[in-house]
């Protein structure tokens, strides 16, 4: 490739050495930053530079090459920031020497406009080509994107006295967050799962397919392992002779330490976790067995607010091999909404930084009575009251179910 | 208001081991990970084995900050696959990091200490 100063004719390379000064700087200082005011452009006589804005660089030059030309003839303010990445010896031409050059010999005049074109036409080459590649990329988040909302549930569970409603809402294309909902014929359970996978955006949007699929897959596995047994609500004793209540709590410990286990021994590298609550709910009698593995409180609220709090039995699964988590119960009273969310949530930020807070969720609570849907239209909506047209940094994920009144 | 970077202080102690002290001050997320880990591999690299982290300073933290811390203690002692972290020590967290240590089980993995002596005596 031919060089600015190679480029020029011999008239205006003559008179462009003439009236340039010589500047030396060291390697990793700074020639001129950007947003800076500029009178001159420059020419690379010895060393290197590289064209940046922070930590994205932008271009790199070397000898025989300018760059400033935006400033330096244009008067506009410096579009980026160059900085030495070696010894460097430049030579500095100064707008109103180069103008007076020019006066006196309009053919490089010509030539300069001529040569201004040539670089901007390969600047609008470049840039087409940066667009048509962040077009293919946008392209597969957003097939992505598709694939991701098929591991929420596209239906959820039907259950006689219940109702369930979820919510969610990535911060990006993709998202960590998720939630579940299904029912366990062969114990009997309705399984209520929430669950925040650390970071955002394409990383955490592929462990959560993970976390989510050995959840389901674990705590379903009798009904893929083809042992699925019919529920009779009237039946303690399973068909295999043990104790429901014992196949509970094994599907629970199974379903977590699974999870925890595999992650942890095959991806434990990269350090993602997930923190996750895992609630199953005996429908006839509103008995809530669960694991809450590193997550948010979740809360059972009635008529008068949050009855109970439901704090971490265990840490985040994922990188802990071993782990032990317990398993509490508690008790989900008719016209009680059992609520899971993530930490999108109460860390809703408004544009002056303030965070929606767990305050501001349980006032909320305090003053509520309806259903499980309109619980979770009401939370989205007052923090979208608060965040106004802040950007949205981290994904919210909400679960509710409702033990109806009788 | 959350400020919405991330500065590293790094100094060493002499005592029995060679303890690395970074002062974090801050917001640790998903946006200033990368800056923890980074500085964190740089001086692992020019030999530090066993750090504390200083997050007195830290006003808030993240999932993904945790993430880093993580990855930290992967890097200091990689084939460890205990599950009390050997190499890294928090001292001082401030209450919002100090609970985010406590609601993800990560205070059962990392010791908090509340003096610097007990931190480098620790290791």
């Amino acid at each position: 490739m031919s060089t600015f100063l190679d480029s020029l004719n011999a008239d205006l390379r003559k008179a462009i050495e003439r009236i340039g000064v010589t500047v030396t700087l060291g390697a990793r200082q700074k020639v001129f930053e950007r947003g800076d005011t500029g009178e001159s452009f420059y020419i690379i006589e010895k060393g290197s530079v590289i064209v940046h804005d922070g930590a994205l660089v932008l271009n790199e030059l070397a000898e025989g090459e300018a760059f400033g030309e935006i400033a330096g003839l244009g008067g506009m303010p410096r579009t980026a920031t160059v900085t030495a990445t070696e010894d460097l010896t430049l030579l500095r031409v100064e707008r109103e020497a180069l103008y007076s050059v020019l006066q006196t010999e309009p053919e490089s005049l010509r030539y300069l406009v001529q040569m201004l074109c040539e670089r901007e036409s390969g600047m609008a080459d470049r840039m087409t080509n940066r667009a048509w590649r962040l077009k293919a990329t946008e392209h597969e988040l957003e097939i992505g994107q598709r694939i991701q909302a098929g591991f929420l549930p596209d239906v959820l569970p039907d259950i006689p006295g219940y109702e369930v409603a979820g919510h969610f809402q990535a911060a990006r294309v993709v998202a960590g967050d998720f939630y579940d909902a299904f029912q366990i014929p062969s114990i009997g359970r309705l399984a209520l799962v929430i669950g925040d996978v650390c970071d955002k955006g394409v990383g955490a949007a592929l462990f959560m397919t993970l976390f989510r699929s050995l959840i389901r897959a674990t705590a379903q596995s009798r009904r893929f392992m083809n042992w699925a047994v019919d529920y009779d609500p009237a039946q303690t004793i399973v068909p295999d002779g043990r104790d429901r209540n014992a196949l509970v709590n094994e599907t629970l410990a199974n379903t977590v330490s699974l999870t925890n286990n595999y992650v942890a021994t095959t991806h434990g590298k990269t350090s993602m976790f997930a923190s996750v609550f895992i609630g199953l709910i005996e429908p006839t009698t509103g008995k809530l067995d669960y694991v809450n593995a590193g997550h948010e409180e979740a809360y059972i609220v009635g008529d008068g607010g949050i009855r109970l709090k439901l704090p971490p039995t265990g840490p985040v699964l994922g990188i802990f091999a071993g782990a032990g988590h317990e398993i509490a119960s508690a008790q989900l009273r008719a016209g009680e909404t059992l609520l899971l969310y993530t930490d999108g949530v109460p860390e809703a930020t408004s544009e002056s930084g303030e965070q929606y807070s767990e305050q501001r969720l349980n006032a909320l609570l305090d003053q509520w009575q309806g259903s499980a849907r309109e619980l979770l239209q009401q939370i989205s909506g007052s923090v979208s009251d608060f965040t106004q047209d802040a950007r949205q940094h981290d994904d919210i994920a909400m679960l509710a179910s409702r033990r109806l009144s009788v | 208001m959350m400020s919405e970077d991330l500065q590293i202080g790094v100094s060493r102690e002499e005592g029995g081991k060679a303890v690395t002290i970074m002062r974090l001050r801050g917001s640790l997320d998903a946006n200033t990970q990368s800056v923890l880990e980074d500085k964190a591999r740089e001086v692992i690299d020019a030999g530090a084995e066993y750090l504390i982290l200083d997050m007195s300073a830290v006003d808030y933290l993240g999932s993904a900050g945790m993430r880093a811390i993580h990855a930290i203690t992967n890097l200091l002692s990689p084939e460890d696959p205990s599950m009390r972290s050997t190499h890294l020590k928090v001292l001082s967290p401030s209450a919002a990091a100090a609970k985010v240590f406590k609601t993800l089980g990560f205070d059962s993995f990392i010791d908090i200490h509340e003096s610097l002596d007990d931190a480098i005596s620790s290791f």
